[in-house]
């Protein structure tokens, strides 16, 4: 097979089309799917903007799928040769892109460019700056995170005879809640908490265990998990308690996609999503009152961060590294990032003062 | 029960099935011509009464789906006219040629069917960096030119032909490649119409491998086109977007498979696969 298709390859090699030769730096910036909308138009036109700004620089702005998809198609790519010099990559694969080496550290960066790393960390808001560190170096700069967080119906809640502006703060509280607003003859589920694989399950699932007292994997050690540690169990327990002995989530696999077209149609009392979908949910959440309040907690109130934030790969020139950094640095002005906190309803990262 | 009577049964169960089958498609169709803000109504099959094409205008205009379906195309086509090529005169050499190690060359072929995709990404996309197609629709294609399954679908049709008709056409003085065209070829066309619209179907809807492989949305193909625009990440999503765009995508393929239904399901029989 190898052979047959080096062949075919060599046939084609005089189909390729050659793109035009630039005298500016090329870098290369990956970027995933938005929570709504046409991102790669916006993030085309935040690209523009700075190429218009920056005449030695040409930056492409890349898509690259899903959060996960972008995992695969910037690792593959780095893997043969051929790294972004810059990638949004989801809060969850940082320690695993520092830990395997495919990141650069920023922490010299920092350094060069006359910053104290540790001190340069606290213009973001301190929940961001451990996924942003491994082991105590800057490998990734916050862009648009999130947490999770619950979504409620208040016309449900007010039907069930539950306080509406009063949402469940303990998980024991959550439950009651959640068998009341329950109504099998209607087809009213109490909460939903998506579980597809690859998008919402682990991250929910760390976001229990934490609430749990416990933690996914060791902060300090990054690489050591915690998946058979009593926390991460109770929560998982809890998790399959929710359906199986209390009866107020639907069983099996409910996709982030699915859960929130149930939630938004007013079959659903709570979801836990993103803070991300907030934009989306509230513009679509017309015809009810919503409500968004902080996931129950157990042992403790605590959630993990999530969303996106910029990395730089190994493996480029030393000018496609300066570009680079220019590059991060300008995408982390206040004036970027609220442009895509407003359009995509995420926190911003960073304290302005 | 009056054989009629039954009759009318299976008729009645069977339709049913095929409603129950349709469901999807249906849904995408009706949620394609929903007016938008009708949020209720997101996973109802019931269509709304006034129906509007805005979600079509915005899909056309939110994407470039003239590159997209050129890309598809010359991909999709690409892909198999060197693949017709190559399965056949693999297949021939395994269904007629003896030679030394066929066997375990054959069963070596197999193996392949049994890796999934996804473990050759990196490999795929280091021959194909090194063959200088990194980022071309030539690289997206050059993967798929010889096809394990399709090496096997025409091994066994050439198989299935009698040897009598090739042993004539050798008397008359044929030699090996007039056999392949000239008896064979004629011969296993069910089967190459059946590993056509395998091979078309498959490539049509790839996501991942396009994905990686190709960086500029000149080259995308129209699943990355359609992504790129009408995805969300965590949660949200423009469905009546999505709809719309999914039935652009799928039109061509839609439109063939009503045109040459009859056509397509004999070379499945033929061939017994489903």
């Amino acid at each position: 097979m190898t052979i047959l298709y080096r062949m075919g390859a060599a046939v084609l090699m005089a189909a390729v089309l050659v793109l035009p030769a630039q005298a500016a730096t090329n870098i290369q910036f990956m970027f995933p799917a938005a929570v709504q909308g046409n991102l790669a138009a916006q993030m085309q036109k935040i690209v523009d903007q700075f190429n218009r700004h920056h005449p030695g620089i040409h930056v492409d702005a890349v898509f690259s799928g899903g959060y996960g998809q972008t995992l695969t198609k910037s690792t593959s790519a780095a893997r043969v040769g051929k790294p972004p010099a810059v990638a949004l990559e989801s809060a969850n694969f940082i320690s695993d892109l520092a830990i395997n080496g495919m990141i650069q550290p920023l922490s010299p960066l920092l350094k060069q460019a006359g910053h104290k790393p540790r001190q340069y960390m606290q213009n973001y808001w301190a929940a961001l700056r451990p996924n942003a560190m491994v082991r105590g170096t800057v490998y990734a700069l916050p862009f648009q995170n999130s947490t999770p967080v619950l979504y409620y119906n208040k016309a449900l809640f007010k039907a069930a005879g539950l306080d509406a502006e009063n949402p469940p703060q303990t998980w024991p509280q959550w439950v009651k809640d959640a068998k009341r607003l329950t109504d099998t003859k209607a087809g009213h589920w109490g909460l939903i908490i998506p579980s597809s694989n690859g998008s919402y399950l682990a991250w929910l699932l760390q976001s229990l265990s934490m609430a749990n007292g416990g933690q996914f994997y060791n902060t300090v050690f990054p690489g050591e998990v915690y998946l058979d540690q009593p926390s991460v169990i109770g929560a998982m327990r809890f998790w399959r308690d929710l359906t199986q002995r209390y009866a107020v989530m639907p069983k099996g696999v409910t996709t982030a996609k699915a859960g929130t077209a149930e939630f938004l149609s007013g079959k659903v009392g709570m979801i836990v999503l993103s803070t991300g979908a907030l934009g989306y949910i509230r513009s679509h959440a017309s015809h009810f009152p919503l409500g968004v309040a902080f996931v129950p907690g157990n042992v403790r109130r605590a959630v993990p961060i999530g969303g996106g934030s910029l990395v730089m790969f190994k493996g480029i020139s030393a000018d496609a590294k300066k570009a680079a950094w220019t590059f991060m640095q300008w995408m982390e002005k206040p004036a970027q990032l609220a442009r895509i906190s407003q359009r995509r309803h995420r926190e911003r990262p960073r304290l302005m003062s | 029960m009056m054989p009629h009577d039954r009759r009318r049964l299976v008729a009645l169960a069977l339709s049913s099935f095929v409603l129950l089958w349709s469901t999807p498609f249906l849904w995408m169709l009706i949620a394609a011509f929903r007016p938008s803000g009708d949020n209720v109504a997101i996973a109802s099959l019931w269509p709304a009464f006034e129906p509007t094409i805005k979600h079509f205008a915005s899909a056309l205009a939110a994407g470039d789906f003239g590159q997209w379906y050129l890309n598809t195309l010359l991909v999709v086509s690409g892909i198999l006219l060197v693949q017709l090529v190559t399965v056949s005169l693999a297949g021939y050499a395994f269904a007629r040629l003896s030679f030394r190690g066929r066997g375990t060359l054959f069963a070596l072929f197999l193996v392949q069917l049994l890796l999934l995709p996804p473990v050759l990404l990196v490999p795929n996309l280091q021959t194909i960096v090194n063959a200088g197609l990194y980022g071309s629709l030539a690289g997206m294609m050059a993967p798929y030119f010889a096809s394990a399954f399709g090496v096997f679908l025409m091994r066994q049709v050439f198989r299935s032909i009698p040897r009598e008709l090739e042993e004539a056409a050798l008397m008359d003085g044929a030699s090996w490649w007039q056999v392949l065209w000239h008896v064979l070829l004629p011969l296993a066309r069910p089967g190459l119409v059946a590993f056509s619209i395998v091979s078309i179907v498959f490539h049509w809807n790839e996501f991942l491998w396009p994905l990686v492989v190709v960086n500029s949305p000149q080259r995308y193909t129209l699943t990355v086109g359609l992504a790129s625009f009408a995805t969300g990440a965590e949660g949200g999503n423009e469905w009546g977007m999505i709809a719309a765009g999914t039935l652009l995508v799928i039109a061509p393929l839609f439109i063939a498979f009503v045109l040459c239904q009859r056509h397509i399901v004999n070379s499945f029989m033929f061939s017994g696969l489903k």
